[in-house]
């Protein structure tokens, strides 16, 4: 066993878990903050609520820890488990996902908005308004948001966003280019140039 | 403050709260993690209905294959103008219905397997395509194609077997096309008697049948007979040529080969007839019973076909 519980794998952590529940402590406090995070920029704003689905998710991760797929990141597995729950709670709920992005200011949106493909295009000709980039963001079909906000404000890979997803890498790319081509056309309809 | 702000300032007390509320959940709610063995019983679940998919994906397409070959491909000519028209005509859309559905179901049941949405849909459904593809081939082979259309055009009336579809384009003596089994000799003259697949009894005139013809006429099987109805009272067919009923058993493909081989030799060998005929004729009037074939549709379009 290990000394300090902090240094296992998550899949150490899985499996001791599985043989002593007090270890599955260690697994909520490593993920609780990413994941309040995530189901916050996916929309669920109020703390209360995130709080439910938070101890929902991990619930749920506990109840399935023995359905964990090996073959994906104990991370992409879990994410899942958060985006699944976080859809869960909107149609329980019965909400459209609320515009609050985490950030510290503009410049993740537009850094997000001028990576990539699309780096060679002119730069920025007008100082972004930030919350008209993220209400442009909200305003956005779910299937082009989800993977613009993993990508962008989780930082993953294309290969774990579509382990998240459920699809297939090529189209998260796809979505990705095309999330990011729709979030400009809003943008520039509401007369902001990126 | 924002979010992260908030997130930075949580103190070590607020993320052991979040951590013991849910092991006190856990517990509260006797939570236990849900056995290995569910899991694995769901995938290789997915994977038989998979399976299964795959399997009845390959019957039908066995049946299509089966439906395709037989369909008289090889005497097209006596029925249609062209090899699409019967295709079309024979087409047996239950089958086409089952063989996509199941490949739908196969679609839908590899693509909930553990790494199934990693592959684009394309790429999940031709390969589902594929395996049924194959196993159909196979199942063709071993002669599941022709044991299943017999057996549910057997147990089930409305069932439109191929034996139902070649019975409808072959028996049409107006037409010059009729399916049925020999009887014997007509005790008043040369002409053989015939009982066609509605029961009519006809008299078969064989003066234009070569010996091939006529041994597969008095083989006692069912046969398919091309000709020229002459009269209704009594019923008479003067007969250009005779071919095995094939669907008895999965024919080869050498003996469709065979078949098509025969039917071209046939009716060029009418259409060369009636031209001798008609040289050494001055009247159309004598073409009776000697070249008479030659004016059969069958004849006249594969002349044409050959012509052009």
């Amino acid at each position: 066993m290990h000394e300090n519980p902090s240094s296992m794998t998550d899949e150490e952590a899985v499996a001791m878990a599985l043989l002593n529940k007090e270890f599955f402590g260690h697994i909520v406090l490593r993920y609780q903050d990413k994941l309040s995070s995530y189901v916050h920029r996916l929309g669920v704003r109020n703390e209360q609520d995130r709080e439910d689905v938070l101890q929902n998710i991990f619930i749920k991760v506990y109840k399935n820890l023995n359905g964990f797929d090996r073959s994906l990141s104990f991370s992409s597995w879990i994410y899942r488990i958060a985006h699944n729950e976080a859809i869960s709670w909107y149609r329980k709920t019965n909400v459209r996902p609320e515009g609050h992005m985490v950030y510290s200011g503009g410049e993740e949106i537009v850094q997000m908005l001028s990576t990539g493909e699309d780096s060679a295009e002119k730069m920025f000709d007008v100082q972004v308004n930030a919350d008209e980039v993220q209400r442009a963001l909200y305003e956005l079909d779910e299937k082009y948001r989800d993977p613009l906000i993993l990508r962008f404000f989780e930082h993953k890979e294309y290969e774990e966003i579509g382990d998240i997803l459920k699809i297939p890498q090529g189209t998260v790319g796809t979505l990705i280019h095309r999330g990011k081509q729709e979030l400009k056309n809003k943008l520039s309809q509401q007369h902001l140039h990126i | 403050m924002t979010y992260l702000t908030e997130q930075q300032n949580t103190t070590h007390t607020e993320r052991d709260d979040l951590s013991a509320s849910v092991l006190l959940r856990i517990d509260k709610e006797c939570v236990v993690p849900s056995p290995r063995w569910q899991f694995l019983a769901v995938e290789y679940g997915i994977w038989v209905l998979w399976g299964l998919s795959v399997l009845f994906g390959a019957v039908a397409f066995s049946v299509l294959i089966f439906f395709l070959t037989h369909a008289g491909f090889a005497v097209y000519e006596a029925t249609h103008d062209s090899v699409f028209e019967l295709f079309i005509d024979v087409l047996p859309l239950m089958w086409v219905g089952v063989f996509a559905l199941m490949a739908v179901l196969a679609h839908f049941n590899l693509r909930h397997t553990k790494c199934g949405y990693r592959y684009t849909v394309l790429r999940v459904l031709l390969s589902s395509i594929v395996f049924s593809f194959i196993g159909g081939l196979l199942l063709h082979v071993l002669g599941i194609g022709f044991l299943v259309d017999d057996f549910m055009s057997r147990r089930m009336s409305l069932f439109g077997s191929l034996e139902q579809i070649e019975t409808r384009l072959w028996q049409n003596p107006v037409e010059g096309r009729m399916i049925g089994t020999y009887e014997g000799s007509s005790p008043l003259n040369n002409d053989a008697l015939f009982t066609d697949a509605k029961g009519a009894v006809w008299h078969l005139n064989i003066a234009e049948l070569n010996a091939q013809d006529v041994l597969t006429l008095e083989g006692g099987g069912r046969v398919h007979v091309i000709g020229i109805a002459s009269s209704t009272t009594p019923f008479s067919f003067h007969s250009c040529a005779v071919f095995p009923w094939m669907l008895k058993k999965p024919a080869s493909l050498t003996e469709m080969r065979a078949e098509r081989t025969h039917f071209l030799g046939r009716m060029k060998e009418h259409h060369k007839n009636m031209f001798d005929e008609l040289i050494a004729s001055s009247t159309l009037n004598r073409l009776q019973n000697r070249a008479i074939c030659g004016s059969h549709k069958a004849v006249q379009r594969i002349n044409k076909r050959f012509a052009q």
